[in-house]
């Protein structure tokens, strides 16, 4: 008996553990985003003066397009190449799985040089406008666009599937997008999350390349209104987890079958 | 002025390799409007790559495929109007019952009052009507290839492609929608391709069966002349049981190693080599020294419902089967018993 209770001991000791290291800077941070700075409970002004500084308005609204653009751009480019893979050429998805993980291991900096030097010349607009950065921005969050579509495609029997609408006289696009699409919506909801989340959060590239976006904004505030910076990213966490959540309940009551389409419901 | 009339489907010189294997050699098959062929054989003889070729899922290296007279070789599988059930269930998990039958409709642009009346139809016909609402989780292996072939019914196709729709199905389940699938294809009249390996299926609803091996069709026909008049020993083995017997012709038989046995051995030379094959129901048990008949002993019994199967080692090497009726070949248990060979369950290849 005594030896059955070390191990789970052993497990509750290293649970405390890392609960300790995640939640101790939570703590921190909202004591030090939120709380008065001479004490006496909590206040919203650092971040209300966050909200109000110049720019903040403009960095925001270029970061949502950014990440409106990102997310449209990879899934545009990830969802037919993805599908087209699985049903065509399955051999090669070990391949493009190791090319998917590789902007983890290139860092962003050498990203903007590879990309300054290899298009300054003939397209400079990627260097300059902001719009520019979508597809750097796809390139840093393909690892998660890859493996989200790829999951979804792996839970369905993609090639039947492709082949029963095939069949009954569906196009290549219609088979794409009436057959393929409804049923990874799922993932697609997860892999348009997470290129919002970066495109968000994203900063060496928005800095190097001098555009002020949510990230570099926050940034050049953290030296005037530290607290409000801070607050900033703790709101930023939130949202992020609260967003995780929307995706997980939608991904439950998807296998649950209540996420419905209807060919009359036109 | 003569009217020629078409077949439903006709493949000719279709060959398929995949890489070194060669998957179809240069396979010819005419189906007639309305007929119901079944190509029978061993996991990778070709059936499964023969109807993908027809679907249009597999483009042959060379060879036609015809449908009602027109070519169809180089039309994509969206184009060719045919319908298939897959042997995994292939129901779209996003849709209804109801929007899954109407699928093939709306890629055609019908109006929606179309797509629910003739969807509804099709769902009335295979008996699930009360089922339009629901997804295909919420189904049972059995009601959802009902549904599968509903949808492929929906878009009137010119052919309709079975490929193993039963396989993945309980027994029971899937002698009932066996019959049912004949039912509506005779209402129908719609020209259908079936593929399978269970020989027991093909035979029961085909008005032709054709056996495959190695990417070749070894032999097609109406199911009693496959079962009865096998071209070769492979069909004989794989369309039902079978004895096989070394031996060497002699006048009026085959002499084995356990006696003379009299069967029909036109065409062979006298002191050939041979396989005598006979099927378990014309193995004939009856008393010992009866006319014509080699003795042998009984060695075991299988009760198999309807028939008993006697494992019996005649005098001289040779062991067989016997289907005796029902369970009257108990009394046989542990004897000596005759056994003759009916020459019209008998046949002679040579080896």
């Amino acid at each position: 008996m005594t030896t059955r209770r070390r191990p789970q001991i052993g497990l509750a000791l290293i649970v405390v553990a890392c609960a300790v290291f995640f939640i101790v800077p939570f703590i921190a941070t909202i004591r030090f985003g939120f709380a008065k700075p001479l004490g006496g409970g909590y206040t919203f002004k650092a971040i209300t003066r966050m909200v109000h500084a110049d720019g903040f308005g403009t960095a925001l609204w270029l970061s949502a397009r950014l990440a409106f653009g990102t997310t449209f751009f990879s899934l545009l480019l990830m969802v037919p190449t993805l599908a087209w893979l699985h049903l065509k050429m399955p051999k090669l998805l070990p391949a493009f799985e190791v090319v998917s993980v590789l902007p983890y291991a290139i860092p962003a900096v050498a990203l903007v040089s590879g990309a300054a030097t290899a298009f300054r010349k003939p397209w400079p607009f990627i260097l300059i406008e902001s719009i520019g950065m979508i597809p750097l921005y796809a390139i840093v969050a393909l690892p998660f666009t890859y493996r989200s579509i790829d999951n979804g495609l792996r839970a369905i029997d993609v090639k039947t599937l492709s082949e029963a609408a095939r069949g009954l006289g569906a196009s290549w696009p219609k088979t794409l997008f009436a057959v393929i699409v409804p049923n990874i919506s799922t993932s697609l909801l997860g892999a348009a999350f997470l290129n919002i989340a970066i495109a968000f959060g994203e900063y060496t590239i928005a800095s190097l390349l001098l555009h002020q976006t949510f990230s570099a904004f926050v940034v050049r505030q953290a030296n005037e209104n530290p607290r409000g910076a801070t607050a900033m990213g703790l709101l930023s966490i939130l949202f992020t987890c609260l967003t995780l959540g929307l995706v997980s309940s939608l991904s439950r009551r998807r296998k649950g079958g209540r996420v419905t389409f209807s060919a009359f419901g036109r | 002025m003569s009217t020629e009339i078409n077949p439903g489907l006709e493949l000719r010189g279709v060959r398929k390799t995949f890489g070194q294997t060669v998957a179809l050699e240069a396979l010819d098959l005419t189906l007639e409007a309305g007929e119901f062929v079944s190509l029978l054989g061993p996991s990778g003889c070709g059936k499964t790559t023969a109807l993908r070729a027809v679907a249009g899922f597999e483009r042959p290296d060379a060879g036609s495929i015809f449908v009602a007279g027109h070519d169809v070789s180089d039309m994509p599988a969206s184009k060719r109007d045919m319908g298939m059930v897959f042997q995994s269930y292939s129901l779209f998990p996003h849709l209804t019952v109801i929007d899954n039958v109407a699928f093939g409709l709306r890629m055609r642009g019908q109006s929606a009052t179309v797509r629910r009346s003739t969807a509804g139809e099709m769902l009335e016909l295979v008996g699930l009507s009360a089922q339009s609402d629901r997804y295909a989780h919420q189904l049972s292996g059995g009601q959802q290839q009902r549904v599968a072939l509903a949808r492929a019914l929906a878009i009137s196709p010119r052919v309709l492609l079975l490929d193993e729709p039963l396989s993945a199905l309980d027994a029971k389940v899937r002698v009932g929608l066996r019959d049912e699938i004949r039912r509506i294809q005779r209402t129908l009249g719609i020209t259908t391709l079936f593929v399978t390996h269970d020989q027991e299926e093909a035979m029961s609803i085909s008005d032709r069966v054709g056996v495959m091996s190695n990417g070749r069709l070894e032999q097609i026909g109406a199911p009693v002349d496959v079962y009865r008049k096998p071209t070769s020993a492979f069909v004989a083995r794989f369309v039902g049981t079978v004895n096989t017997i070394e031996g060497t012709v002699v006048h009026g038989g085959v002499n084995t190693s356990s006696g003379f046995v009299t069967v029909p051995v036109d065409g062979l030379v006298a002191g050939a080599p041979v396989k005598l094959l006979v099927r378990p129901e014309a193995v004939m048990i009856e008393h010992v020294g009866a006319e014509g008949t080699l003795t042998g002993s009984v060695t075991g019994l299988s009760f198999r419902g309807a028939v008993t199967r006697v494992s019996i080692d005649i005098r001289g090497g040779v062991s067989v089967l016997a289907d005796v009726a029902g369970a009257s070949a108990e009394r046989f248990a542990g004897g000596d018993v005759g056994v003759r060979f009916e020459p019209s369950g008998s046949f002679v290849e040579p080896a």
